[in-house]
């Protein structure tokens, strides 16, 4: 497999040498992968983790016993598995190529304001149609599940970008997308659910009874109980989750549960990210010193980092960094509660998770990433940051706001909130680089656009954010 | 096994082509005459007057019969930062869906940083602003233009002020925030911060890309240090898009196509036409049949005269000659922004004229069912200038599917939605579109 997949990047590097000719290396702007070079194995790190010295702590508890009424046996038996690559089926990598491969991007002008010797790429993952990196696992899910005869998928969403991957993923592969949106975002962001029922999902607000919620067949009873106690309730994540789990439990039709990050199989689906960024290294001849990402779930920064992280436990790269950027609102590395056996979600329906915890009753400020707002991580990654094998870092929504502002101005993108938690983590660097003079070469995730978020951009223009 | 398709057909950065092609020496070997000079009015010499708002460079290139203009590096270089060059994308599950033995091919300019194909036309334009020595930019049209000229600015380190309809504000109020974290000042026309936007205020409150025109022209002829550009109309809009369509060209030729359809909106036909209506003026092809789809509420390519009319509200513009609903007309709010103008361009209304491309008029509603179609298919929700390329699309796909015939449709996919979904706002979640 691995052979295979050198052949291909030699061919691929030869391909880059017979243009070189035409295409000076210094001026390259933005390094495109063709169609036939897309990775076709997902890495799945389990298989080298022992080498920091601990392995992926296993799930525990009462909860373990939905897991296979909820998730199908395909996607179960590679949460588990230990084989070093998981082979992407063809008909899958169809789907893939709607989208992928996604661009590496220099950011020559950011570079040049921040007068930085380091040299800066971006792997460009909003250009899905959903606008993150969140289809490449949705795709994925929706293709397993329908693969083992399902027929629809429930899920939650908070600021709505899972809902959408999941709800394009499903338009696309003809599967019924079941979304509960948690209720003060349903109202507060229209333009997320326009795109979830554009693409054909059923989305409601969670938690809520008809006739607020209009398909009978989606009401639940965790819905009844929060609402009996608190009838204003605005809902959360956590109770979401266990509204889209009973969902899925009860079964109106064949249908199963999907979650958008933590688990190991949505983390292996996004290692395409990474590979694909790989490989475009190579073909400028570059290896990055620090690679970059937000977390939220540790979905975006471990799919990213993740192949890279493989040269590290292997020795071949020994001096190479990864920094995982939180909210300092949401600082669950930082500022652990503790690190141990935690829920995922607040009804305690789930299996118990090793993971750095908030606690899973946390709730955190409204700050606009939405999607940093969870009180736990991803085990793979708590393995990695607790080995220190990985860095973490805490941003305030000022900072990164400034980013964002400093990255539109410059290169012209728009980014996400969540993304610019690792922007203003990677400008630090550059900053700092610009001190000491390194030339490194930092690599940065970037994971989402924000042009369905811009209310944060609107607030930070005219001083009004609401958590600094 | 299934069989490797190609999806995304990808041009190599290198082989980006090298000048703009000019739609002037084109249509005239097309219609075997020139195109009808633009003239003044009575009063005043509104010819002469252009010197006083647009840049020296652009003027020459507005008024130049030369085949093309060679792409500065520089320009180049930056068209590449903002997406360039986009993809040629086959629609392999929509015309599984709908069941045509057509093969349906879009040019993706939506994948670029504004969101549009608008940043082709913004970027050479602030560029050569900026070179003649300008230090204001004064943009005027539509919000994605807006946008598209807020990066533009950016890059080039120019001030920058945007007028557009006042309506915009509310229904596309994203794009606004965009402009502004660009450091651009956004004016709602009619505006009360020029003199013209004050007296159209009691005609119009909601303000059309004619009253942006009249109010981005008085800006800048105030002031000697700025120049205005414009997104649409006038050929330089024309040049500088027809970078996407030599790129389609030479996508076509890699995978071994040539369009019989070509297809786009109002807003963005010429754009990836131009190439191929130069084949056809040329001989090098004929019988390729050309479709530019527009809305039945700003009829002015079926509906409109075509005579001498401003092209902007007030009336501070050369008469030019083209299809037109008059320029004090007020136009319905419809979704598609960017159409929201009286009349065409005098290049493609000259085209229309002679036959040569037929246009194709619709409501909103047909426009909402084809793009969920293409969206649930293709995945990107696209904009909704772009819709009505989409519906045209359909339209012919399923024509070809009732005579039985293959044919190679192209079409532009000039942008998406992810900035403005008022309208799909009504459609998806109100389920009443105020203009059906």
């Amino acid at each position: 497999m691995e052979s295979k997949e050198e052949k291909k990047i030699e061919k691929a590097k030869q391909i880059f040498e017979a243009a070189k000719e035409k295409f000076e290396p210094k001026s390259v702007i933005r390094v495109d992968l063709p169609e036939d070079e897309l990775p076709t194995s997902w890495y799945n790190i389990n298989a080298d983790l022992h080498k920091c010295g601990m392995r992926t702590p296993f799930p525990t508890g009462p909860g373990l016993a939905i897991l296979p009424k909820i998730f199908p046996p395909s996607l179960l038996s590679q949460e588990l598995s230990h084989d070093r690559w998981i082979k992407i089926p063809d008909e899958l990598l169809e789907y893939y190529k709607i989208w992928r491969p996604t661009p590496l991007h220099r950011a020559k002008r950011l570079e040049e304001f921040l007068r930085t010797p380091c040299r800066i790429y971006y792997k460009q993952e909003y250009v899905s149609p959903p606008g993150s990196h969140k289809p490449n696992t949705a795709i994925a899910q929706a293709y397993f599940n329908k693969k083992d005869g399902f027929e629809g998928l429930a899920t939650e969403t908070g600021a709505g970008q899972w809902g959408s991957a999941l709800s394009f993923a499903g338009a696309l592969l003809g599967l019924k997308v079941d979304v509960f949106m948690v209720r003060v975002s349903y109202y507060q962001k229209p333009g997320r659910r326009v795109l979830m029922e554009s693409w054909g999902a059923r989305c409601v607000p969670s938690p809520s009874v008809p006739p607020e919620r209009v398909y009978p067949d989606m009401v639940t009873e965790f819905a009844k109980k929060v609402l009996e106690k608190d009838p204003d309730s605005p809902g959360s994540l956590g109770i979401a989750i266990s509204e889209a789990i009973e969902h899925a439990l009860k079964k109106p039709y064949p249908i199963n549960y999907s979650l958008g990050s933590v688990l190991n199989h949505v983390l292996l689906h996004q290692t395409i990210v990474g590979l694909e960024a790989k490989k475009q290294f190579e073909l400028i001849d570059e290896y990055p010193d620090v690679l970059f990402g937000c977390t939220g779930g540790g979905s975006n920064y471990s799919g990213f980092t993740f192949p890279f992280t493989r040269d590290k436990l292997d020795g071949k790269k020994p001096e190479l960094r990864f920094v995982a950027a939180e909210a300092e609102a949401c600082p669950r590395f930082t500022k652990p509660k503790y690190i141990g056996y935690d829920y995922g979600d607040t009804a305690e329906m789930t299996p118990m998770i090793w993971m750095y915890t908030l606690g899973h009753d946390f709730v955190p400020p409204r700050i606009h990433a939405g999607g940093l707002r969870y009180h736990g991580n991803a085990p793979q990654l708590c393995t990695l940051v607790y080995k220190k094998v990985h860095e973490v870092v805490a941003i305030g929504q000022t900072e990164i706001f400034q980013a964002g502002q400093i990255l539109s101005q410059t290169e012209g993108i728009l980014s996400a909130p969540e993304t610019l938690h690792a922007w203003a983590a990677l400008i630090r660097e550059a900053r700092r680089c610009k001190e000491t003079g390194e030339k490194k070469v930092l690599a940065i995730n970037d994971s989402g656009h924000g042009w369905l978020d811009v209310r944060g951009y609107d607030e930070f223009l005219k001083k009004k954010l609401e958590v600094a | 096994m299934v069989q490797t398709r190609v999806h995304k057909i990808i041009l190599p950065t290198s082989d980006l082509p090298k000048a703009w092609l000019n739609p002037t020496p084109i249509l005239a070997k097309l219609l075997k005459k020139e195109l009808p000079k633009p003239k003044n009015p009575e009063k005043f010499d509104r010819i002469a007057e252009m010197e006083n708002y647009w840049s020296p460079s652009l003027l020459a290139i507005e008024r130049s019969d030369s085949a093309e203009f060679p792409i500065p590096n520089d320009v180049m270089n930056l068209l590449i930062w903002a997406g360039r060059p986009t993809p040629l994308q086959r629609a392999y599950n929509l015309e599984k869906a709908l069941n045509t033995p057509a093969k349906i091919f879009y040019k993706r300019e939506d994948i670029q940083y504004g969101t549009t194909g608008k940043t082709n036309i913004a970027i050479p334009q602030a560029y050569f602003v900026a070179k003649d020595g300008f230090k204001r930019l004064v943009a005027a049209g539509g919000a994605q233009w807006g946008t598209a000229a807020s990066i533009a600015a950016r890059y080039q380190d120019l001030n920058l002020d945007v007028y557009i309809p006042k309506e915009y504000l509310e229904s596309k109020e994203p794009h606004r925030v965009v402009m502004e974290v660009n450091a651009a000042k956004v004016h709602g026309s009619p505006s009360q911060d020029t003199e013209v936007g004050k007296q159209m205020a009691k005609e119009d409150p909601y303000g059309s890309i004619a009253t942006a025109f009249s109010e981005g022209v008085e800006d800048a002829s105030k002031d000697d240090g700025a120049a205005v550009i414009f997104g649409n109309f006038f050929n330089t809009p024309i040049v500088f898009q027809s970078i996407a369509g030599l790129e389609a060209a030479a996508q076509c030729k890699i995978a071994g196509i040539y369009p019989d359809v070509v297809i786009g909106s109002i807003e963005g036909f010429l754009g990836v036409a131009l190439p191929f209506l130069a084949d056809l003026a040329e001989g090098r092809k004929t019988g390729t049949r050309f479709i530019v789809a527009g809305s039945k509420y700003v009829p002015s390519l079926t509906e409109g005269k075509i005579d001498y009319d401003y092209p902007d509200y007030a009336g501070l513009m050369p008469l030019y000659r083209f299809h037109t609903l008059g320029s004090r007309r007020t136009i319905p709010l419809i979704h598609a922004g960017e159409m929201r103008h009286h009349g065409v361009s005098p290049i493609l209304s000259a085209l229309v004229e002679a036959g040569i491309v037929t246009p194709k008029m619709y409501g909103q509603t047909e426009l909402y069912e084809a793009s969920t179609l293409f969206c649930r298919n293709q995945g990107v929700i696209p904009s909704h200038e772009a819709q009505y390329a989409i519906k045209a699309v359909v339209d012919e796909a399923i024509q070809a599917k009732s005579e039985g015939k293959e044919r190679v449709i192209l079409f532009n996919l000039s942008g998406h939605t992810m900035l403005e979904h008022k309208g799909y706002l009504e459609w998806i979640i109100q389920k009443k579109l105020q203009l059906p």
